[in-house]
């Protein structure tokens, strides 16, 4: 739904050309546009229309775009804003102005033929045309807070980027904060299962677009390897390295947080039920582990208090099992909290990360664990470790920035939606005849879509605590509320029939 | 009510029982079947199919059907009647007439159907998987004899559900039986079968797994983790005994499941045999005692529990013993998704069509009997309901849940009636 044209002016086609490069339109009839040396957006709509521009603002609800169109020979700056209801997908910067254009200084004619910047659905595919041997790395990475900054939506985003370059490891070094829905623990506090094991579904949802979804998609012509490069990862992001066989370790690397999983019903309920609990959600994050090709036992030492891990050496390697190390070589890695042998961590050693009840891995125990492949502080060292220090190509995609403007993004859609819902219940009627009741209702209903607008772009981030409720309790309290304002506007009308 | 009625259908089900055992079966014939863990079982093929049998066969007075894929045959010695060749001739499973290992045989491409049981983690939450509302038995019943119209010869049930009501076990375990065993070969393929989730399928034998695999947690419970206790407790787990020996499955394993008792096996290194113990004592502890076991992939091809582990559909083709096959049952597979949206939807937006349903008749009772207005509230009442109505209708169990049966539905007609007399 086209709201409001903001701009509409005609420029002849040279002066365009001149100072804003131009694309031409697809066959669609799309717009496109360039300004020149910026990055460019580009707004996919649910009826597969494409628009290339500028993003001028965006309310949450609503995005204002500068964009250029074209039809036969007459080009326009448009500046339109959009209702988000009718965006399937925003994608910032990530059309380079120069891309199927020279300098700006191309005849028309030439610009016609430059073909299509964008193609609905296509991939803007990067021939890299490296060297044979040469292996491309792509790297990307994760902070922010996991469920907020880093979801589905953004890491689509980062892999539809990954995609048009094909590379051959994509590098994923996680740099997370400990915070669940902005509350944060200290790194050193492992009873993080609670709201680890809540967000345990979310990570098994990520995993298959990181790893089934690449394997699967016949557009990845060749399959990446992944590579985790972990440098925090404690809480639910914990469950995620474990996807991927190649994990590496930065010297500070904490991983784990998820510790504690036994005490997370307190005395609710009966025992019984509380262990079928606690068992199916450990099962369920060993199977993450077991996809990965890692050892379950691992999670579960992660998890649980009860479980003691300990290590043996067999046949020149390390293996784990669970149980009381005793014989030569072996060494117990966690005890049981003291309910069988040794003792419950106290502060001094857990604030020291010396507790053994859970297990929180570091570099140097995730490397003799078989965990870790390795422990590097550069990317470089990274690279030089997997073998390709010399043969090496590091792709500039813009994968980063990617996943920081979805945080801004989602930073904005938060304080849009208090904004507007303080507007909401702030709203006063100005008058008291039909027509200022009218126009009130036809306020709050705008309002209310508005939030609607804001919780189907970004319902999957949103903090709670930040929007005064569950995004699903608000989406059936917003249509509700919309029914029942238009209902009062019914029965106010004049002329209604009696 | 609903427990008595679970009590009724076991015990006609018990009789039924009985009555199989007491028949005389002097009739059968008896075949031999020679298993490479050295076993040797007579009793009588009930099935055969590409890669493996179902045998029914007696322990003492316990008689039970157990499937063998042929890579654990040795031997198969048929008693066939004299018109079929020869009694007593020993048959060899790479002969051509019963070549087990060869599901491509009869040159026929097998017809795969993988229907959901539950939707798949990467449809990323957007329809929920509780058994008995988006995954109920009447959706699976009715869509059998799609897959059968569509030739389908192999039906996957691909789980991922943290499990539901327990009244949709025994529908489940009667379609699967009735529908499903005696038309199809029917396996399941768990991401997570957790609860009732991996009760409802427990009675096929085939057990396949994702990688990431995981079944088991079946511990019944209400309100604020109360557990299913006493009587109630008992027919469950002598259900899941029936159920387990409908798969010929140790009732060990899934008791381990539902309440706090050890499990552990013995394997034997010569013939690979496993044995499952309900205590600590065996070679691999799987459940130590007071907890609640759930079993992941690993666990699952150590104990033979799973009969492979794929990760795509085509490994899985591959595992279950076929090279040409074809992926078939759209039909089926795209009612079965469409059911769990519907039964989705209603199960989201139930409360807010109920809040515009009241609403509509609040604003009718507040308007003048007679009136236009009245009257475009009762019809928007109306819209609601039959809404209500069609959700419901894509699931039974909605009337058990909801208690919006017929009865509820004709009271609301006749009270919105009532809302648009003029007198």
């Amino acid at each position: 739904m086209k709201l409001k044209h903001i701009g509409l002016i005609g420029i002849a086609a040279s002066v365009l050309v001149g100072e804003l490069p131009v694309a031409p339109a697809t066959a669609e009839g799309a717009m496109v546009a360039a300004r020149s040396g910026e990055d460019l957006d580009r707004v996919t709509f649910k009826d597969g229309r494409v628009i290339i521009g500028k993003i001028l603002t965006d309310t949450g609800s609503t995005i204002t775009i500068e964009a250029h169109m074209k039809v036969g020979s007459i080009r326009n700056i448009v500046t339109t804003t959009y209702d988000m209801r009718d965006i399937a997908q925003i994608e910032r910067g990530v059309v380079d102005s120069s891309e199927g254009l020279d300098d700006g200084s191309r005849k028309d004619d030439e610009v016609e033929d430059a073909g299509p910047i964008v193609v609905p659905g296509g991939r803007n595919r990067i021939d890299l045309d490296l060297p044979d041997g040469t292996t491309s790395y792509l790297y990307v990475e994760f902070t922010g807070e996991f469920g907020r900054d880093i979801t589905r939506t953004p890491i689509r985003r980062f892999l539809d980027e990954a995609k048009r370059y094909q590379p051959d490891v994509i590098v994923i070094k996680i740099d997370c904060e400990y915070s669940f829905q902005g509350v944060e623990k200290e790194d050193f506090d492992p009873t993080g299962a609670g709201n680890a094991f809540n967000q345990l579904e979310t990570v098994r949802e990520l995993q298959t677009i990181l790893v089934d979804d690449v394997r699967d998609d016949p557009e990845w012509e060749k399959k990446p390897r992944l590579v985790f490069w972990v440098k925090k990862a404690l809480g639910g992001i914990a469950f995620l390295p474990f996807v991927a066989k190649d994990v590496y370790f930065h010297e500070d690397g904490r991983h784990g947080g998820i510790g504690y999983l036994e005490y997370i019903f307190g005395q609710t309920g009966d025992e019984v039920v509380r262990e079928k609990q606690y068992s199916l959600r450990l099962k369920r994050a060993e199977g993450l582990a077991i996809k990965g090709g890692h050892d379950y036992h691992l999670i579960r030492a992660m998890a649980y208090v009860r479980h003691r891990l300990a290590t043996k050496i067999e046949g020149g390697k390390v293996v784990l099992f669970e149980g009381i190390a005793e014989g030569p070589g072996e060494t117990q890695i966690t005890d049981d909290g003291g309910q069988t042998i040794g003792s419950r961590d106290d502060p001094r050693d857990i604030i020291r990360y010396k507790g053994d009840d859970v297990l929180t891995l570091d570099a140097d125990l995730a490397k003799t664990l078989g965990f870790s492949r390795g422990t590097v502080n550069r990317l470089d060292d990274l690279i030089f470790d997997m073998g390709h220090s010399r043969t090496h190509y590091l792709i500039e995609s813009r994968a980063n920035g990617i996943l920081e403007r979805w945080s801004n993004e989602v930073d904005r859609a938060e304080q849009n939606f208090r904004r507007v819902f303080q507007d909401f219940a702030t709203l006063r009627q100005d008058g008291d005849d039909y027509k200022a009741r009218t126009k009130y209702r036809g306020t709050q209903i705008r309002l209310l879509r508005e939030m609607k607008s804001i919780l189907d772009r970004y319902g999957e981030a949103l903090n709670p605590r930040e929007i005064s409720g569950d995004p699903t309790m608000w989406d059936v309290e917003i249509s509700v509320m919309i029914d029942q304002i238009q209902q009062m506007q019914r029965l106010d009308r004049p002329d209604r029939g009696r | 009510m609903k427990l008595t009625r679970t009590i009724r259908n076991l015990m006609i089900a018990g009789v039924t029982g009985l009555m199989v055992l007491a028949s005389p079966n002097g009739a059968m014939a008896e075949d031999t079947l020679h298993l490479k863990d050295g076993r040797v079982l007579e009793g009588t093929i009930v099935k055969e199919g590409d890669g493996y049998i179902f045998f029914k066969y007696s322990i003492g007075s316990i008689e039970k059907t157990e499937l063998f894929p042929s890579g654990d045959i040795d031997k198969l010695v048929r008693d066939e009647p004299a018109d079929a060749g020869t009694p007593g001739v020993d048959s060899d499973p790479s002969e051509p007439t019963t070549d087990l290992n060869s599901p491509d045989s009869d040159d026929d491409v097998t017809k795969i159907a993988i229907l959901n049981f539950g939707a798949p983690s990467d449809w990323h939450g957007e329809v929920g998987n509780t058994v008995g509302i988006q995954i109920n038995a009447q959706a699976w019943r009715d869509a059998a004899p799609m897959l059968e119209a569509d030739g389908v010869d192999v039906v996957v049930v691909r789980i991922n559900s943290g499990g539901g009501y327990l009244l949709e076990l025994e529908k489940f375990h009667e379609v699967f039986e009735e529908e499903y065993k005696p038309r199809f070969r029917t396996v399941t393929w768990i991401e997570s079968a957790i609860s009732a989730a991996a009760m409802s399928p427990w009675v096929l034998e085939e057990m396949y797994f994702l990688p990431e695999g995981n079944i088991g947690a079946c511990t019944g419970w209400s309100g604020n983790l109360q557990a299913v206790a006493g009587f109630q407790l008992e027919v469950v787990l002598l259900q899941m005994e029936r159920a387990s020996d409908k798969a010929g499955r140790d009732h060990k394993i899934m008791r381990a499941m539902q309440i706090q008792e050890p499990l552990s096996v013995d394997i034997d290194e010569a013939t690979g045999r496993v044995t499952w113990r309900q205590d600590e004592d065996g070679e691999h502890v799987l459940n130590p005692a007071g907890e609640v076991y759930t079993m992941n992939a690993v666990e699952g091809v150590l104990t033979k529990f799973a009969s492979g582990v794929a990760s795509t559909p085509e490994e899985l083709a591959e595992v279950l013993g076929y090279t040409e096959y074809e992926f078939a049952g759209k039909k089926a597979t795209d009612f079965i998704d469409e059911n769990m949206r519907i039964t989705d939807r209603f199960e989201k937006r139930l409360n807010e069509v109920f809040r515009k349903y009241g609403f509509a008749i609040q604003l009718a009772q507040g308007q003048p009997r007679g009136s236009k207005e009245r009257g475009a509230q009762v019809a928007r009442a109306k819209r609601f309901l039959a809404q209500i109505r069609r959700w419901v209708q894509s699931n039974p169990n909605f009337v058990l849940l909801y208690g919006m049966n017929d009865e509820w539905f004709r009271e609301q007609e006749e009270f919105l009636k009532d809302l648009v007399r003029t007198q």
